[in-house]
């Protein structure tokens, strides 16, 4: 599919969010005008519907749900800022524990939000663009249109009857559904919109395009493969980073709003699941993709939980040169009042890996004294015993 | 979403239909009968108590993948002679999804994380959590026993595994039993401890 040139993308940006531009930096922008939810016209609309809701009944009892009520309504929360207490009713958003950077929204209201991408995001003001982008989907109809295009051309109730008649396979039919880089471009700029008109600075959507472009490129350094986002094979029903990265900064440049950040309203809210999250992150195996989240979510305010997950980093990449890095981590994130088990038993785990056992056992002996019932003490005692 | 729009829908189905087919049509299966067997190359040397079916295909230059019902039911794995450098699974995906390789000055509880990691690589696992990390044998070498509990994308389903992994002469041994909570890892799970307990390393 080829990109969208300029003068096309000029276009839409004046369709979607002419009204709105260049407004005083004093007076926010509104938020555009909102007509309630579609409601399904005929038989085969209500069907798409009801598979839709059948998907969200399997969601509901996925293990992988988040189910977290703060955490929740945290998101639900910052969904109402970013888009206006008129809309955000109309979504139910599931939070989702999928390291992967993703979000998705289907027919019916639900959206969802996978762990990954909150483990990416810097501030609410960009959480606020990301569930911007997905409501756009919703309020422009997209899946609406897709349907309404396939419906045309095969018979795509029987596709979805059948996608959603496998268990496993419920959440595919999101992917049926997927859009095209016209709608994805649209949800962007609505997005900004929306931005704009909110507490938020528009600016925000810009500035994650550009840290998932600086992702991929240090990955594709260390996978030594070409960098995927300068071009559109990144997705091919989405633009390429780059692109939405400049189309947004343009548009945040028109809109010229000034807005919070709210850098940490949004780092405490993620607190108690920040860790779990760069866990499952490092899971991957993607060492410097890792450490770039590492550093852009910990900024110029590296706070002791930062200090524990580097050390998980380098200690589970394990070369001789990360176990220095991951002593000096831990024994920081100790200094800095961390309450965290998992300091002392990586702590403990380095020491015995760099062959000083005696003083690992003694670590691993206090992480045993915070966290007595954790599941691995039995192996932890084994490995003191055995240094003995 | 990285799918063409003209074929997606379709796609979509197959692969919502191969996640609960056992394995590929093109699969080739042998029947693992109650006797002695030397599984993974002669790595391991174990002695099943029922049948099972093992999947030609190996996961690893050194193993093998046996199942009574379906990988999507049961999957025991039988991995040995994983030597420093090299990984658990096969390294198929190795610009997009690589495999963490072995190194020889692990601790036993590294293996432990070594597996984690290269099991979730091999299933897009998306929840991977350690129910119980307890010192266990292998062959008669010392080896970690963990319990596990993960998820799959888009499947209710609660899944649970039980592995042990332990050194033996600089290399990796695992055998690692998955499957469903409900009913599955309940009835294998005694049989696969005395495959366990009684497996040879060579």
């Amino acid at each position: 599919m080829p990109f969208l040139d300029k003068a096309a993308l000029a276009a839409l940006c004046i369709g979607i969010a002419g009204p709105a531009l260049a407004q005083d930096a004093e007076q926010p922008a509104e938020f555009p005008p909102y007509s309630v939810s579609y409601e399904p016209t005929d038989i085969d609309e209500r069907g798409l519907w009801q598979s839709f809701d059948e998907v969200e009944r399997r969601v509901k009892t996925s293990k992988d749900l988040i189910r977290d009520e703060g955490l929740n309504s945290y998101l639900k929360q910052v969904l109402c800022d970013s888009v206006g207490s008129d809309r955000c009713d109309a979504v139910r958003i599931y939070i989702v524990r999928d390291s992967s950077f993703n979000a998705s929204m289907a027919p019916n209201g639900m959206m969802i939000v996978n762990s990954g991408l909150l483990l990416r995001m810097r501030n609410e003001a960009e959480l606020a663009s990301v569930l911007g982008h997905e409501f756009a989907h919703f309020e422009q109809r997209h899946s609406l249109r897709i349907f309404q295009k396939l419906r045309g051309s095969t018979d795509i109730m029987a596709v979805v009857s059948g996608v959603v008649g496998v268990p496993i396979g419920s959440l595919f039919l999101l992917d049926v559904f997927s859009f095209n880089r016209d709608m994805e471009v649209e949800a962007d700029l609505l997005s900004a919109e929306y931005l704009a008109a909110s507490a938020y600075p528009s600016q925000a959507s810009a500035d994650l395009w550009v840290r998932m472009i600086d992702e991929d490129e240090v990955r594709a350094v260390e996978r030594k493969r070409r960098s995927r986002n300068r071009r559109g094979a990144w997705f091919d029903s989405h633009p390429a980073p780059k692109e939405r990265s400049v189309y947004l900064a343009e548009a945040a440049a028109e809109y010229a709003d000034v807005g919070d950040f709210r850098v940490g309203p949004y780092a405490s809210a993620l607190d108690t699941h920040l860790l779990t999250f760069y866990e499952d992150q490092l899971q991957r195996n993607d060492f410097a993709a890792s450490e770039f989240i590492l550093d852009e979510v910990a900024g110029d305010n590296w706070r002791a939980i930062h200090y524990v997950m580097e050390g998980e980093l380098h200690r589970k990449r394990g070369e001789p040169s990360d176990l220095v890095t991951a002593e000096d981590a831990y024994r920081e994130a100790i200094f800095r009042g961390t309450e965290l088990p998992a300091a002392w038993r990586g702590l403990g785990l380095t020491l015995m890996r760099a062959r000083r056992k005696q003083e690992g056992a003694d670590v691993l002996a206090t992480y045993l004294e915070k966290a007595p019932d954790a599941p691995d003490a039995p192996m932890m005692q084994m490995m003191i015993k055995g240094s003995q | 979403m990285m799918l063409m729009k003209s074929s997606k829908y379709a796609l979509a189905l197959a692969v919502a239909t191969v996640a609960i087919t056992p394995a590929p049509a093109d699969a080739r299966w042998k029947l693992v009968k109650v006797e002695r067997v030397e599984a993974g190359k002669g790595a391991l040397i174990v002695t099943p108590q029922t049948e099972w079916n093992r999947r030609n295909r190996r996961p690893s230059k050194n193993g093998e993948i046996w199942t009574k019902d379906g990988f999507g039911l049961n999957q025991l794995h039988l991995i040995g002679r994983v030597g420093d450098g090299e990984t658990l699974f096969k390294d198929r995906k190795k610009k997009t999804r690589p495999m963490p390789k072995v190194q020889s000055d692990m601790l036993i509880t590294d293996l432990a994380e070594l597996f984690e990691a290269s099991f979730s690589i091999e299933y897009d696992v998306t929840q991977f959590d350690v129910t119980s990390l307890e010192p266990s044998t292998l062959g008669g070498e010392d080896a970690i026993l963990m319990r596990y509990e993960y998820a799959l994308p888009n499947d209710a389903l609660v899944r649970v595994g039980e592995a042990r992994l332990a050194w033996n002469n600089g290399e990796v041994y695992l055998i690692n039993f998955s499957a469903p909570e409900l009913h599955y890892f309940g009835a294998s799970i005694e049989e696969v401890r005395a495959i366990m307990d009684s497996a040879s390393l060579n």
